[in-house]
């Protein structure tokens, strides 16, 4: 049952909201020590689904009305832990509600638990979390990082919609690995306030869902401007839900990305799936230039690793329990120090610098493409996920993030659907669409069915 | 688990590997992020601050002699 015809069924009285939560209260019950998607589970769930049947009797329903919706560990959620996977935080519980998960709330969505992620969003293979690994319940490979439990948990049905966070790919790489749906929106389209953040200046909250419409819904409850998060636009948000026609419009292929492609079955798969599209909606397929993505990790990295050692400085062990160096990750620390060193070596803006004006020309190089494409179609991962026992070193696993940088480095909405299986691991193909065109981007997306 | 200094050095090697690749681009000089006026010019050295220590003891929730006292969410 897809997302639209079990809201019908809540909303028509068919399906109650205490027997939805209870089905994947079971789930959980059965999968989660398997599969380790989350790290904590909602007690109040079933009650929280008893006041909405009640509601709904009054005739009175949100737009989530009913649906178990996980949640990243590092988003807040008042009363839970919010741990971003680390030792760290694992004692802090959420103070306040995120503006996204105080929409939620406002429409009826149940918050059923806090899913598990790589450590402080650093990674994507979901094997970085201080809490065990989390496992791809659809193949024997890594779930992808860093929504790892939220992938795992939509895809393995313990959820119904589940938000992540994106800043280099950590929606869309684990929604490809898992075989399901996942969108980063553009940046400045969802509120950030109450998210612990990776990289102030490319983080954004996206959403995971096993189909399109759901995750159109969920976009239209978070999206908008906010007075708590300065970074957010006053951008109108659509009824992306409606999933419009699209046909006659432009998309675009690119060379430079067919390069950075290290398993040629990923890139024909993509290919073959862009030309059936195409066909399908009466639209050219065309070749685009795009200089400098092939420099898109080199230019990611070193920002991430910057805003991370300054976004981490709150954690020195006398508000939050630990102090991070002491209690993170690997990667974390890698990050960390690093960050450390290169602001130390600051001096000429050799580092930060250098990458924040090589971010600039990314982003100009796309939005170049999109005055001669509506959409821009590509792969995910350049490669097929390793397996969970096996140990990338960190520049192997950057490299899974060549396809997913370049949309947050142009702060374009970006979303992925699954078009195939390769070896028996899911695949998924990307879309880019301009920033703020998310209507249209949901709306080729449902066409990938 | 590699010890700090490892990661230090590990971290460093990739940073500088990547922006070695990113020294081949030619960027622009100025860009967005950059703004005159974040740039600080030094003022003059107050040297009078009889004003503002009156105005912190003022403020300040709890005195003592000639400090005053801090707490957590007091101030």
């Amino acid at each position: 049952m897809n997302t639209k015809e079990k809201l019908d069924k809540i909303k028509s009285g068919k399906l109650s909201a205490v027997d939805n939560v209870k089905s994947f209260l079971d789930a959980i019950k059965k999968k989660n020590k398997d599969i380790n998607a989350f790290l904590y589970v909602n007690e109040s769930a079933l009650d929280e689904a008893k006041l909405i049947d009640e509601k709904l009797k009054k005739g009175k329903a949100g737009k989530l009305v009913g649906l178990a919706i996980a949640v990243k560990a590092c988003i807040n959620v008042k009363d839970m832990p919010i741990s971003c996977a680390s030792k760290t935080l694992e004692n802090y519980y959420g103070t306040y509600d995120a503006d996204v998960v105080e929409k939620i709330k406002k429409e009826d969505g149940i918050i059923i638990g806090i899913t598990n992620m790589d450590c402080f969003a650093c990674g994507s293979t979901g094997a970085n979390s201080m809490f065990g690994p989390t496992k791809n319940p659809k193949c024997d490979r890594v779930p992808g990082g860093s929504s790892s439990g939220s992938a795992a948990a939509v895809a393995s049905n313990m959820c119904d919609i589940a938000l992540g966070t994106d800043t280099g790919g950590s929606i869309r790489n684990p929604a490809s690995h898992c075989g399901i749906v996942g969108i980063k929106p553009s940046y400045g389209r969802v509120s950030r306030y109450g998210l612990i953040d990776l990289s102030m200046s490319l983080d954004q909250v996206g959403v995971l869902c096993n189909d399109v419409y759901g995750t159109a819904l969920m976009m239209e409850v978070i999206s908008g401007q906010s007075n708590n998060d300065g970074t957010t636009f006053n951008k109108k948000t659509e009824k992306y839900s409606e999933l419009k026609q699209i046909k006659n419009v432009n998309l675009g292929m690119s060379e430079e990305f067919e390069k950075l492609c290290q398993d040629k079955r990923i890139y024909a798969l993509i290919k073959k799936k862009a030309e059936e599209l195409s066909k399908k909606i009466n639209s050219k397929l065309v070749n685009v230039d795009l200089p400098h993505v092939n420099l898109s990790i080199q230019t990611y990295y070193p920002i991430v690793y910057v805003e991370l050692y300054s976004g981490t400085r709150k954690f020195d062990g006398r508000k939050y329990g630990k102090k991070i160096e002491e209690s993170c990750s690997e990667e974390v620390l890698r990050r960390i120090l690093g960050g450390k060193e290169i602001s130390r070596a600051e001096h000429g803006g050799r580092y930060y610098r250098k990458a924040l004006q090589a971010k600039e020309l990314i982003a100009e190089t796309i939005n170049d493409a999109f005055k001669k494409v509506d959409f821009l179609i590509l792969p995910v991962t350049p490669l097929l996920p390793n397996k969970l026992k096996e140990k990338l070193d960190p520049k192997a696993e950057y490299a899974f993030d060549a396809y997913t940088i370049p949309a947050n480095l142009a702060g374009i909405c970006a979303g992925v659907v699954p078009v195939g299986v390769i070896d028996g691991v899911p695949v998924g193909l990307q879309i880019f669409a301009k920033a703020f065109d998310e209507e249209r981007l949901f709306s080729l997306m449902n066409d990938i069915k | 688990m590699a010890t700090k200094e490892e990661i230090v050095i590990q971290a460093k090697k990739i940073m500088d590997e990547f922006i070695s690749a990113l020294s081949k681009v030619n960027v622009k000089e100025k860009f967005g992020a950059e703004r005159d006026l974040q740039v600080r010019t030094p003022s003059k050295e107050v040297t009078d601050s009889t004003e503002f220590r009156k105005r912190i003891f003022k403020n300040a929730p709890k005195i003592k002699d000639d400090y005053f006292l801090m707490e957590k969410k007091e101030w």
